[in-house]
């Protein structure tokens, strides 16, 4: 099981990751997080997929995230290697440029330490191991960004 | 000099707080190394061969007499009485204790310092010229957009986990003296026709293993669109910079793969993209920038200064020796600027005591408005020293050995630590420098040689910039014994270019005769005092080979 920190408490997950790209969006079951092959060649999303959500790398090219995608719940970007800061600028061209306006969360090896930072590019949940020190976790969130009166451009 | 808010103070206080916690965490075994390592970088901590390193930063080179006195209170508590300045302009410690490493950030937040993001793969210390706002070539004074661009990339949230390290410098005046074709970004002020700032942007130098200059990407960015341009480019090289090999993740290899059109083209999207989003620089903005880099007090003066340091001169001539090369012009009439030498013949290259330290604060206060900066040759400035104080100032200078007046010559080099403190290094390049030195005691011979660059470098990475040296040293290991590759014609600008490789490498006890003989080589064909690099390309690097190798083509 993973911990859900959201809105800077934890919560029970509803959503249950599916590795096989050959479950569709339409027989999934409901809080599905499928991956995004799932969603190739579709290009409507009726309103009955509402409770589907779509997981995808950091290497995501933001054009295969379709307007069709984005009329989702829950978008969740997978890091591999908390090294590797595609996450934030993906995250950030996600709500930003795109104009996502739903969950989008971050799941995957991260560094607790990145938690703020990840915040600041638009993710609005983190899905943690479970051995994860969460109490750390939720310390880390209150912290207060910092930013300075240049960092308008964000 | 930028003066923090309250709020500043609060993040400051809160960024060091956190790494306190971090580096407990590490301690008690709760952060593996490989988790701790982007933090402590980003927090100025390295391990070293001996000791932990911390790397200080100094925001393009600019420290008042307080912070100063505090890094000498800190090389005496916490160093061995030393600390040392890099070619970034930053200040490093060699020898403190991990353990000490939180109460050494608390002393340097009491003055408004700290060590973050002067390492790991972020945006580091923005550098800039040690002459900015005095310099009388300055078109538009650079400090408050390194101010700016300090502000924007501190803990900028997108950009702390790049593919590599990333270096920014700015010059404002016609001689680049910040290097900046070879940086990741390199900016230059410009004035368009209208009189309006803008940027001249280099995009893709660095040196390291892959020596690359940097290219134009846009001649003329204005500046209210600075901060849009930067994030542009970090998107682009975030998103499709190389991560899965450290020597291939900086951009200039981004920027080569891509070529410069599709590379330029890539960030024009991303601007496009991100019009609606971005607020430019209003002129509030830039007036609060400026505010913080006004002209000091400064006297007025009339030609009695320049009259009365020309009578000195001819009467005293050490004295006239040391101004006549470690003192630069001013815009303002009367002034100097005075560049405190940091290659002396005791210490090693970029070395500072902390009695130096204290000293200098003192002077700083008494002849140069309490401002001290640091150079990237790893050298000091006190920018703004009346000419009639000149004299007065170099004999207190005299007495602390801060008054060697070799500035721009042979011994006036740059030089890494090397393997007597680098984790990195393969060779020692310190007593490589006393050695060079040590040939080159002669102050006439120095003079008549004329200004010349020797860095000298004792790994691949480069850190003494070596391939932008007239003469560049890099120590090479082979099997188990340190070598040292030499190269010619480099030149840090007008035109920036990287030296050429005379041929197969020399033992440590070699060097300074091959040094000297490179000398000997230009002393025997330069002509009407022409310069290393004029001679050079005239003789081709054939004729050095020749003459050290014996053999010919």
């Amino acid at each position: 099981m993973a911990i859900l920190i959201k809105q800077q408490r934890v919560s029970g997950d509803p959503w249950r990751k599916i590795e096989d790209p050959a479950v569709l969006p339409y027989n999934a079951s409901s809080f599905s997080l499928l991956p995004l092959q799932s969603f190739v060649n579709l290009s409507e999303c009726p309103t009955e997929l509402k409770r589907i959500g779509v997981w995808f790398g950091v290497d995501t090219e933001p054009t295969h995230i379709t307007p069709a995608i984005l009329k989702l719940p829950l978008l969740c970007i997978e890091t591999t290697d908390f090294n590797d800061g595609r996450t934030f600028t993906l995250a950030s061209i996600i709500k930003q440029q795109l104009g996502y306006q739903g969950e989008l969360r971050a799941s995957g090896n991260l560094l607790l330490e990145q938690l703020p930072y990840l915040s600041q590019c638009g993710i609005d949940s983190f899905s943690l191991p479970d051995q994860c020190d969460w109490e750390y976790a939720l310390f880390m969130l209150r912290q207060e960004p910092g930013l300075s009166r240049f960092h308008h451009t964000q | 000099m930028y003066q923090y808010s309250k709020q500043d103070h609060q993040q400051l206080d809160a960024r060091r707080a956190l790494f306190e916690q971090q580096l407990d965490r590490h301690i008690e075994g709760r952060l593996s190394e490989d988790e701790f390592r982007p933090l402590r970088l980003q927090n100025g901590l390295y391990f070293q061969r001996h000791a932990p390193m911390l790397r200080v930063a100094v925001p393009y080179g600019m420290l008042s007499s307080h912070q100063l006195r505090k890094l000498a209170d800190i090389a005496t508590t916490f160093d061995k009485g030393y600390c040392h300045v890099s070619t970034r302009q930053n200040i490093q410690f060699n020898w403190p204790d991990l353990k000490n490493i939180p109460v050494i950030l608390g002393l340097l937040a009491e003055v408004e310092m700290h060590a973050t993001q002067t390492s790991g793969n972020c945006i580091r210390n923005v550098t800039s010229d040690p002459f900015a706002g005095v310099a009388p070539d300055e078109i538009v004074d650079p400090r408050p957009y390194c101010e700016i661009i300090r502000q924007w990339s501190t803990g900028h949230p997108e950009f702390a986990f790049l593919p590599r390290k990333f270096k920014i410098a700015v010059s404002g005046s016609q001689q680049d003296r910040a290097i900046v074709e070879a940086h990741d970004i390199g900016l230059q002020l410009v004035k368009d026709t209208n009189n309006s700032i803008g940027f001249k942007i280099w995009v893709g130098g660095g040196l390291g293993r892959t020596p690359v200059i940097g290219s134009i990407i846009n001649h003329f960015v204005a500046a209210r669109d600075l901060l849009d341009y930067l994030q542009a480019i970090l998107r682009v090289y975030n998103r499709f910079g190389r991560r899965d090999n450290k020597y291939k993740a900086r951009i200039k290899i981004l920027v080569r793969a891509l070529g410069l059109a599709e590379f330029t083209a890539q960030v024009e999207n991303e601007r496009r993209n991100n019009k609606h989003l971005n607020r430019p620089l209003t002129e509030d903005d830039l007036s609060f920038a400026c505010s913080f880099f006004t002209a000091p007090d400064y006297q007025r003066f009339d030609d009695t200064p320049d009259q009365q340091l020309a009578i000195h001169c001819r009467a005293d001539q050490p004295f006239a020796k040391w101004v006549s090369h470690n003192t630069h012009a001013h815009k303002v009439k009367g002034y100097r600027a005075v560049v405190l030498s940091l290659k002396s013949n005791v210490a090693a290259p970029g070395d500072i005591s902390a009695p130096q330290l204290s000293t200098l604060a003192e002077l700083a206060e008494q002849y140069s408005f309490g401002e001290i900066r640091t150079t990237h040759q790893q050298n000091m400035v006190l920018a703004d020293v009346p000419i009639l104080d000149l004299y007065p100032l170099w004999q207190a200078l005299c007495k602390i050995n801060l008054a060697t007046p070799n500035i721009g010559t042979i011994t006036d080099m740059i030089c890494c630590p090397g393997l007597d403190f680098c984790n990195l290094a393969n060779t020692p390049s310190i007593p490589v420098a006393a050695a060079i030195r040590k040939r080159f005691e002669d102050l006439d011979y120095l003079y008549d040689i004329g200004d010349l660059s020797l860095n000298i470098s004792g790994c691949v990475n480069a850190c003494a910039h070596h391939h932008l040296a007239n003469i560049g040293i890099l120590g090479v290991d082979k099997k188990g014994e340190p070598f040292y590759q030499v190269s010619l014609g480099g030149s840090k600008a007008e035109p920036c270019r990287i030296g050429k490789i005379l041929g197969p490498a020399f033992s440590k006890e070699q060097i300074p005769s091959v040094i000297q003989l490179i000398i000997n080589i230009y002393l025997q064909h330069r002509i009407d005092g022409e310069s290393f690099i004029t001679t050079f390309d005239r003789i081709g690097l054939a004729t050095f080979k020749e003459c050290i190798y014996g053999y010919s083509h």
